[in-house]
């Protein structure tokens, strides 16, 4: 076709007839149709699929060292991105939880309030739907018939839960009446502390357990899905309530504020409005906060700060990981490639394209990346939930997601893209060498060696499989520190470029 | 006539019968060139050789490959016969034509 179009573009442009034109006329009406039937017949597939495992079951070393080679590498990238989406991207188990900010106070220790400027940050805003504070510890539970247990609690401002938009599976959130000096000591209990505690008693609510030996009423059970990552795993939840010297002004900064702001506001609106407010502190008590200033930052960078290099790192490894797995099953299907000669010529000579035989050795591939990510996908399910099962409890607690992780659908479909994508990439230029052939002299030939061509590129994967493992073996010397720098980070300290989590 | 069997599309017998005249030229350029001044109708490059390749699929035609010139930019060219079948074919084509246009006499103009 693209001879006659070069001959009738000739003729034309001799007889000065509009040749240019014509020529793009008929390349652009014929191409979609030309590209249409020569596109790849599924019956040509269904014949390679076939052919491959015929292959595999003659070779079955070859299949073993590819396969096993493609499921090491998809199952660590697999794990990897199990841990990553858990933490980086899976959306936190609140409402609207892209919305919620935390709050900081530049004269507050790790950027806490005190509670009389928690309280001018309430009445005085104009950008947050809701704002409320929170302060962990402990408290010692006592249940008839078991030992006093000391579980970690949180302590909230009314108004805590509706600002997350987590409502309790059981009971209701506090009211503002619960948080009023003299009123009823009231506690919520998490999903795991109601079930390990009190057996999952339905009529909970209502009933009392002692905290420090003082009964409190049980007003709450929160959903088994609630997690609260910035406390760990707290299985006790209790009003805020502040002492008296802690309401004095100027005192030591020890709440902790989270905040919606208003749907449609601009992160300037935000900043403005706290600007305000810093204003209004300052203003009241020039003498303890001078110069103050309030910051506010999205919930999630202030959850996965703490393990946002450490994933980072992860991530780049995986890559590295990726790049040697793909070299390295390069470099097997080349090491066939000598060997096939013969039976590629065959088929050449019995009028195969070379389209056609490429297209036959990149399905070998796929099929292969498919069937090792197969089983990489399974190996680093399981790897993350054996090394997540093998963390605390209350570290694990810590990061999102993380209570009960594994492949999703999501993760799933990343890896076998992954391994599909990089077969293909990877599966060219080996295909195209093996597909380069001299059908008469192959098949003259008594022993099919390799040629020169074949091994400088399995010398350069070679090359290339050494220089990123040495990488991978080098990183972690080198960032020896700043993952020991980054594993000692606390959560609530402001990231800044000085500051090891940044 | 053969027994049950798909009867020639129009293009398709216009196709079989140009390359029936080119005798040992017929190839996608000249085929097409010989349509367009026989036929006195335009004819692109694609529905040509989409046609030939389908006449071929059917095993009407055979093609043969061959060297181009540089006038071609150095593209080979694909020559085209009609086999015993696509003879066969046509000569089908034709009898069932004579036998529909049998007995019917066209005034232009006349509403039938």
């Amino acid at each position: 076709m693209l001879g006659d179009l070069a001959e009738e573009f000739e003729t034309r442009q001799r007889a000065g007839a509009q040749a240019v034109r014509w020529y793009w006329r008929q390349a652009i009406r014929t191409t979609p149709g030309a590209l249409w039937r020569r596109r790849p017949r599924f019956g040509n597939v269904a014949a390679d699929v076939r052919f491959t495992l015929r292959l595999w079951q003659r070779h079955p070393s070859f299949a073993a060292a590819a396969i096993s080679t493609q499921a090491i590498g998809i199952g660590v990238t697999t794990a990897v991105l199990v841990v990553a989406y858990a933490v980086l991207f899976r959306p936190l188990p609140y409402a609207d939880a892209d919305r919620l900010v935390h709050l900081f106070e530049g004269t507050g220790r790790r950027g806490q309030f005190s509670y009389k400027d928690f309280v001018d940050l309430r009445r005085a805003n104009r950008a947050f739907e809701g704002v409320a504070a929170y302060s962990g510890g402990s408290r010692t539970l006592t249940v008839p018939g078991a030992p006093p247990e000391r579980l970690p609690m949180v302590a909230v401002s009314d108004g805590f839960f509706e600002v997350l938009g987590v409502t309790p599976a059981l009971g209701r959130p506090f009211a503002a009446a619960d948080i009023v000096r003299g009123a009823p000591p009231v506690v919520i209990l998490s999903h795991q502390a109601w079930t390990t505690r009190l057996g999952a008693e339905p009529a909970a609510i209502g009933k009392s357990v002692v905290l420090g030996g003082v009964p409190h009423e049980i007003v709450g059970v929160l959903p088994i899905e609630f997690a609260f990552p910035l406390r760990g795993r707290p299985d006790l939840w209790l009003p805020l309530l502040p002492s008296v010297q802690q309401e004095e002004r100027g005192y030591i900064h020890w709440m902790d504020v989270l905040a919606r702001p208003l749907a449609g506001l601009s992160a300037a609106q935000v900043r403005a409005d706290l600007e305000s407010i810093a204003g209004v502190i300052a203003a009241r008590d020039e003498q303890s906060h001078p110069g103050v200033t309030l910051r506010s930052m999205p919930l999630r960078d202030i959850i996965v700060a703490p393990v946002r290099p450490t994933i980072n790192a992860l991530l780049a490894g995986v890559v590295l990981v990726v790049l040697v797995t793909c070299a390295t099953t390069a470099a097997l299907l080349l090491s066939r490639a000598a060997p096939r000669r013969r039976e590629l010529s065959v088929r050449s000579a019995l009028g195969a394209s070379r389209g056609r035989i490429v297209g036959q050795l990149l399905t070998e591939n796929v099929l292969l990346s498919m069937t090792g990510a197969t089983f990489g996908i399974i190996g680093g399910h399981w790897v993350v939930r054996l090394f997540a099962a093998g963390m605390p409890p209350q570290q694990r607690a810590l990061l999102p997601h993380f209570d009960n992780p594994g492949v999703d659908v999501v993760v799933a479909a990343a890896a076998l893209t992954i391994a599909v994508v990089t077969a293909l990439i990877f599966g060219v230029a080996p295909a195209w060498r093996a597909s380069r052939l001299d059908d008469r002299d192959t098949l003259k030939t008594v022993r099919v060696t390799a040629s020169l061509g074949e091994i400088r590129l399995r010398s350069g994967l070679v090359a290339l499989q050494v220089a990123v493992a040495l990488m991978l073996l080098a990183g972690p010397v080198c960032w020896r520190r700043a993952f020991t720098v980054c594993s000692a980070c606390r959560w609530g300290s402001i990231p800044t470029a000085s500051s090891p989590c940044a | 006539m053969s027994g049950r069997q798909s009867y020639l599309g129009e293009f398709e017998q216009v196709v079989l019968l140009a390359v029936v005249h080119l005798k040992d030229d017929a190839y996608g350029a000249s085929i097409r060139r010989e349509i367009e001044e026989r036929g006195a109708r335009s004819v692109s490059i694609g529905a040509a050789y989409a046609t030939l390749d389908r006449l071929v699929e059917k095993g009407y035609l055979r093609a043969r490959e061959a060297a181009g010139g540089p006038e071609r930019a150095g593209q080979p060219k694909r020559y085209f016969s009609v086999t015993p079948r696509g003879i066969s074919a046509l000569e089908d084509a034709r009898a069932l034509q004579s036998r529909m246009w049998h007995g019917i006499q066209l005034e232009k103009g006349r509403k039938t």
